[in-house]
């Protein structure tokens, strides 16, 4: 056992989080109060693209811790990228790259609400007895505006699946490892973000003369909240290097369920502030908020756990 | 201990519910987004002289007891039509108490008719529950108060008339004995509204002050005499703070739409929508409980802040209930279930943030010291 | 980044497995180890199960050569935890002095403190206590009392100590008594048999079990000076390195795990496991024990790479409370019959063990603590 990254990974994730850095400000709603509803990072597409960082998963020398390490560092950006469904899900299920953005969907979502499907150039389907990748060209897809920060499309009708690429009935477990891996990722991330920029506001924000944060009731929350988010990283990233079904369960339910406390925690924390689309928060808790009903919430996670654990007589 | 209503207070509210009945669903999650529907229907409530249910009758009130204060806001919260308005409440009753002869002949009558709307200006950039913190001037000159500062988070200053403004005239550090009451003219020159917006879809406001004239007879009070009327106006208003059916609205949305899309076949969704039927019940109790403390300042103080407590949490953890059960169509925000719990997320701090609260129970309630 | 046992940590496992399997009797649960490794039947047990555990050489493995360990990296060592402490600990508490004792000996004794001790911890002769704690001393350690005073021959140690496991049924106390003056500075550690004349220890039955809580009372007990260890009034750096060992030096979490499938097992049988709000209780234990697990594995990596200890114990210790509790909710929500004296051995030795993990070794809330300021860098409050 050894949970440092290797030097080889260490040069990727700077290189990586060297990139993120610069694409970490976000236009705010101004004066004409109109929300922005999220902000794509398409420079830092480009810039991964160049680098050739989406196919890290299917590099010689590298694979899905690499492509993981992906997935988490660019989650933690205020901006959003869809890395999980083009660098991880995508070319680890079908042994390819994929045009990105990825976007995966269960059957029964897909007239809903689906995340990045408004950009996607490809989508992922699980039909729960098969795997369906189809292009988006020719699809019929409505753009939703929310407040979630992520882009979403939904299908106006469903599309001819006989006639899409099938990856066949054994795709469909190795489908949602790798969902439920991503999901955990992206959260993970999300997490971390929020509580990182709540940590330095409330050293910052005084009351009654001293830090916020120097109240032990803030401090016990927010100390309680980065244990859980340290968890859910190392359970991601876990389920990531075996790629087994039972971690893969366990990281998405830890990270669906750490979800409302941290959210309410950092809201609170910072106040009516925190409040304003003006302030940077909510850009990662709203779409925690949506991360945390993906793949039918963490009641369906918790049942994969157990069926992946106690399924014998 | 009598657990009823009496027949007097029965006839009261079933008056209520006749009257609420055509105002239904006003202010979609009691923020009033339609501002010339929510003046009409508060000149309608001055028409029935219900604005002004608890005041004095020598000022124009009906002199009635916190009780029927507290069945109309319920109900109206149930309804979801309205909250009770700044100027009746604080404004109106911190006028009685402290104002002079001339104020109150000013501003009582526009109020109980319900012509003038008031928006709060106490928090400022640096100053929210540290309230006594705040540094926005008023300097006394000839010409009156001369202010300079700024205020943020003033819900509603945008639509309202005027601003029922908290500053400071004493020395810079003296803290909450420094502090006066003025009544500020929106649209005073000098006097600059920033909307900005907020999570729920609404606004609240930031103004700028730069040399705003204020005239001297539109402080309330004392000169620095304003947080023992601050304190005063917050127990006036206890019994209307949360009510109780807020949460009780926000429940059977929740219930409704989950019927209405058969997730309640599900077994886990039925325990959890059985568990929060039991906290909206806590919740009630804890309303119950300040009603019953009124008079006695510090178990007013410690159930009020139990409540809103209670309250807060429950109402978001109706919300995110929701959220949870949802299909993802609930979380766009087409549908009215993830606008409650965005709504409800601002609940545990606006009014007094939830540790604030926590904190007051703690202190006064449990005696334990910080 | 690799999260696999290696060949040589498998084989480790594999033969702690099946000497446990030799050694522990069937009943072990029901008639040794219901109430926890200082129970009196399991004490008994643990000096036979320690001499077969030193004749394997599998006492100290991950000490140096010199002391008759094999220097075996720091994840062998979490291996043997994880292995003791879900059977319910069954070196007793010889574990504290591979843990902790025998390594501040070897870092802080002189030679010939480590010639009388080491060898000894490293056959399994010795079961230790722990006299630290104080009646106004829990957290706030350095405000203990217990005096040594110097004279001609050593120390004479005079006041009391409490809360002191295994006490009544042990060889040897690591104990800490004040030279000089208060606070941390006169803090001073000293190593003494249990027996010596004037110490009396007095059991206290307790809510987790009968067997486990002392208080021990000191009057004019002499001691050499050689049993102090270290320094007079320098013993706090000492301390400070044991309780970094001593928070997670039981595998708590492979504990709950472990519950958690005989749980399970239990649910299964009374045809409550298909319940979803039961499964989804399960799963969420689960992933608290596993999560304790992985944040554990990061401590012992640092460990194994030989790094100064960081702030992730803070972390570690406070997700394996959590995971205790959570199992144990479980059981006590659905099982409670099981946890009487004609239940389940092991659910009843994991209920109880649960209750005091939160306090146990540094409370929940001073890992919170810890958190805020080593973790986060939050200001100290006022
Ligand atoms: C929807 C909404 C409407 C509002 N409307 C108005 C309005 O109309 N007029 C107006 O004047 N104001 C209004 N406010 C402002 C409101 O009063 C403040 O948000 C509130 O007082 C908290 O202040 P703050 O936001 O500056 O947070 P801060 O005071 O900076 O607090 C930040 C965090 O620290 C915590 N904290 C503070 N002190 C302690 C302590 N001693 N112990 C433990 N934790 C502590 C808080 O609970 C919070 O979590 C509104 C706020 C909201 C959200
Ligand atoms: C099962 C068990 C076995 C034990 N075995 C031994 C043993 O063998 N030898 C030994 O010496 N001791 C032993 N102890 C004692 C243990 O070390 C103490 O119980 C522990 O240090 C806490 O001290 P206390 O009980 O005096 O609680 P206190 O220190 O009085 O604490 C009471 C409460 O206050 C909280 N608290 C204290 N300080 C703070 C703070 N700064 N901020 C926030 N909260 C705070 C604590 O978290 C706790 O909840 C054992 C305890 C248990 C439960």
């Amino acid at each position: 056992m050894d949970l440092e990254l290797t030097s080889d990974q260490r040069a990727i994730h700077d290189a990586i989080v060297q990139m993120v850095s610069n694409h970490m400000d976000v236009p705010r709603s101004g004066a004409t109060l109109k929300p922005v509803e999220y902000c794509y990072a398409d420079q830092l597409d480009r810039d991964l693209a160049e680098g050739e960082f989406f196919s890290l998963a299917l590099t010689e020398g590298c694979g899905a811790l690499e492509a993981a390490l992906l997935v988490y560092e660019t989650g933690r950006s205020p901006l959003v990228l869809e890395t999980a469904g083009a660098a991880f899900i995508g070319p680890l299920l079908t042994g390819r790259d994929l045009p990105r953005p990825v976007a995966v969907a269960r059957l029964e979502d897909l007239t809903r609400a689906v995340r990045f499907l408004d950009r996607a150039r490809t989508l992922i389907v699980d039909l729960g007895d098969d795997v369906a990748v189809l292009s988006t060209d020719g699809l019929a897809v409505e753009p939703i505006h929310s407040m979630f920060a992520y882009p979403l499309g939904r299908l106006m009708t469903l599309p001819d699946f006989t006639a899409a690429e099938r990856l066949g009935a054994a795709a469909v477990p190795r489908l949602r490892r790798l969902w439920r891996v991503g999901l955990a990722l992206e959260t993970a991330a999300a997490l971390q973000a929020a509580v990182d920029f709540t940590t330095a506001y409330v050293k910052d924000r005084l009351v009654f003369g001293r830090p916020v944060g120097s109240y032990q009731a803030v401090q016990h929350r927010l100390s309680a909240d980065i244990q859980r988010v340290r968890a859910v990283y190392w359970l991601a990233l876990k389920a990531a290097w075996s790629g087994g079904d039972q971690d893969a369960a366990l990281a998405a339910l830890y990270a669906q369920q750490a979800i409302t406390p941290i959210n309410y925690d950092t809201h609170q924390f910072n106040g009516a502030l925190g409040m304003t689309l003006e302030h940077t928060l909510h850009f990662w808790t709203f779409r925690l908020r949506l991360l945390q009903g993906e793949m039918g919430g963490a009641r369906t996670q918790a049942a994969a756990t157990v069926a992946a654990t106690w399924a014998g007589a | 201990m009598q657990l009823a209503y009496s027949s007097a207070e029965r006839a009261f509210l079933a008056e209520v519910r006749a009257f609420l009945a055509p105002w239904r669903g006003l202010g979609q999650y009691l923020q009033g987004r339609d501002h010339a529907g929510l003046r009409a229907f508060y000149k309608a409530l001055g028409v029935k002289n219900w604005l002004s249910l608890g005041w004095p009758v020598d000022h124009g009130g009906r002199g009635l007891p916190p009780i029927y204060e507290f069945l109309l806001w319920d109900e109206m919260a149930h309804a979801r039509i309205a909250r009770p308005p700044l100027s009746a409440g604080i404004v109106a009753k911190t006028i009685i108490r402290y104002g002079t002869d001339a104020q109150k002949a000013r501003w009582l009558e526009p109020i109980r008719t319900g012509e003038l709307m008031f928006s709060l200006g106490y928090s400022e950039p640096e100053a929210g529950s540290d309230l006594a913190s705040l540094r926005t001037r008023a300097e006394l000159g000839p010409e009156g108060y001369r202010i300079n500062g700024t205020k943020i988070w003033s819900s509603s200053a945008q639509d309202s008339d005027y601003l029922w403004l908290l500053c400071r005239t004493g020395e810079v550090a003296s803290r909450a004995a420094g502090l006066s009451l003025l009544i500020v003219d929106l649209r005073a020159p000098g006097l600059r509204i920033r909307p900005m917006a907020k999570m729920s879809g609404n606004v609240f406001c930031e103004l700028f002050f730069d040399d705003v004239i204020v005239p001297v007879d539109q402080r309330i009070g004392p000169q620095d005499g304003a947080w023992k009327m601050m304190n005063a106006s917050l127990a006036d208003e206890r019994h209307v703070q949360f009510p109780p059916k807020r949460v009780l609205a926000d429940y059977e949305t929740v219930r409704d739409w989950a019927m209405a899309h058969g997730l309640d076949r599900d077994p886990v969704v039925r325990e959890r929508l059985a568990e929060l039927a039991v906290d909206v019940l806590e919740c009630q109790a804890h309303a119950l409980r300040v009603l019953t403390a009124q008079g006695d300042d510090v178990r007013a103080s410690i159930a009020a802040a139990a409540n809103k407590r209670a309250s807060t949490d429950t109402i978001q953890a109706i919300a995110r209930a929701a959220m949870d059960f949802g299909i993802p169509a609930a979380l766009t925000t087409a549908a009215p279930i993830e606008q409650l719990w965005r709504q409800t997320l601002e609940e545990s701090l606006g009014g007094g943030t939830t540790e604030i609260m926590t904190s007051i129970i703690a202190r006064q309630g449990l005696g334990l010291k910080a | 980044m690799d999260f696999a046992w290696t060949e040589s940590e498998q084989a480790y496992r594999a033969e702690l497995v099946s000497l446990l399997e030799q050694q522990l009797p069937p009943d072990w649960w029901d008639a040794y180890a219901y109430d926890g490794p200082a129970g009196p039947e399991l004490m008994v047990h643990a000096r036979r199960f320690n001499a077969e555990l030193a004749q394997r050489n599998l006492v100290v493995r991950h000490w140096p050569r010199a002391y008759g360990g094999q220097e075996a990296s720091a994840w062998s060592q979490i291996i043997l935890s994880e292995e003791m402490w879900s059977n319910g600990e069954p070196r007793s508490s010889l574990y504290l002095g591979a843990n902790w004792a025998g390594p501040a000996i070897m870092k802080f004794g002189t030679e010939a403190q480590k010639q009388r001790y080491l060898r000894p911890i490293a056959d399994g002769k010795l079961l230790w206590c722990q006299g630290f704690s104080e009646p106004e001393a829990g957290t706030d350690l350095a405000n203990m009392k217990t005096r040594a005073e110097p004279d001609a021959d050593g120390y004479v140690i005079n006041g009391s100590k409490v809360w002191t496991s295994y006490a009544s049924r042990a060889d040897i106390m690591f104990l800490l008594a004040r030279v000089g003056g208060s606070g941390k500075g006169g803090v001073s550690c000293f190593i003494l048999p249990v027996n010596s004349p004037g110490m009396e220890v007095r059991p206290i039955p307790a809510i987790h079990s009968p067997h486990d809580f002392n208080e021990v009372f000191f009057t004019d007990v002499r001691v050499p000076a050689d049993a102090l260890l270290g320094e007079p009034g320098k013993g706090w750096d000492i301390v400070t390195t044991i309780l970094h060992y001593e928070r997670i030096g039981a595998a708590r979490y492979e504990f709950s795990r472990r519950t958690l499938d005989r749980v399970v097992a239990h649910l299964k049988q009374r045809g409550l496991f298909d319940d979803p709000t039961v499964q989804a209780e399960l799963a969420t234990a689960l992933a608290a024990t596993e999560a304790a697990r992985l944040l554990t594995y990061v401590v012992i990596d640092g460990r194994a790479k030989e790094r100064p200890p960081g702030p992730d114990t803070y972390v570690a210790r406070y997700a394996m409370v959590q995971a205790d509790h959570a199992v144990a909710n479980i059981a006590s929500t659905y099982l409670s019959d099981l946890l009487t004296e004609q239940g389940d051995g092991m659910l009843r030795s994991h209920f109880t063990s649960a209750i005091t993990a939160g306090i146990a070794a540094g409370a929940a809330e001073v890992q919170l603590n810890m958190i805020s300021g080593r973790y986060l860098g939050l200001p100290r409050g006022a």
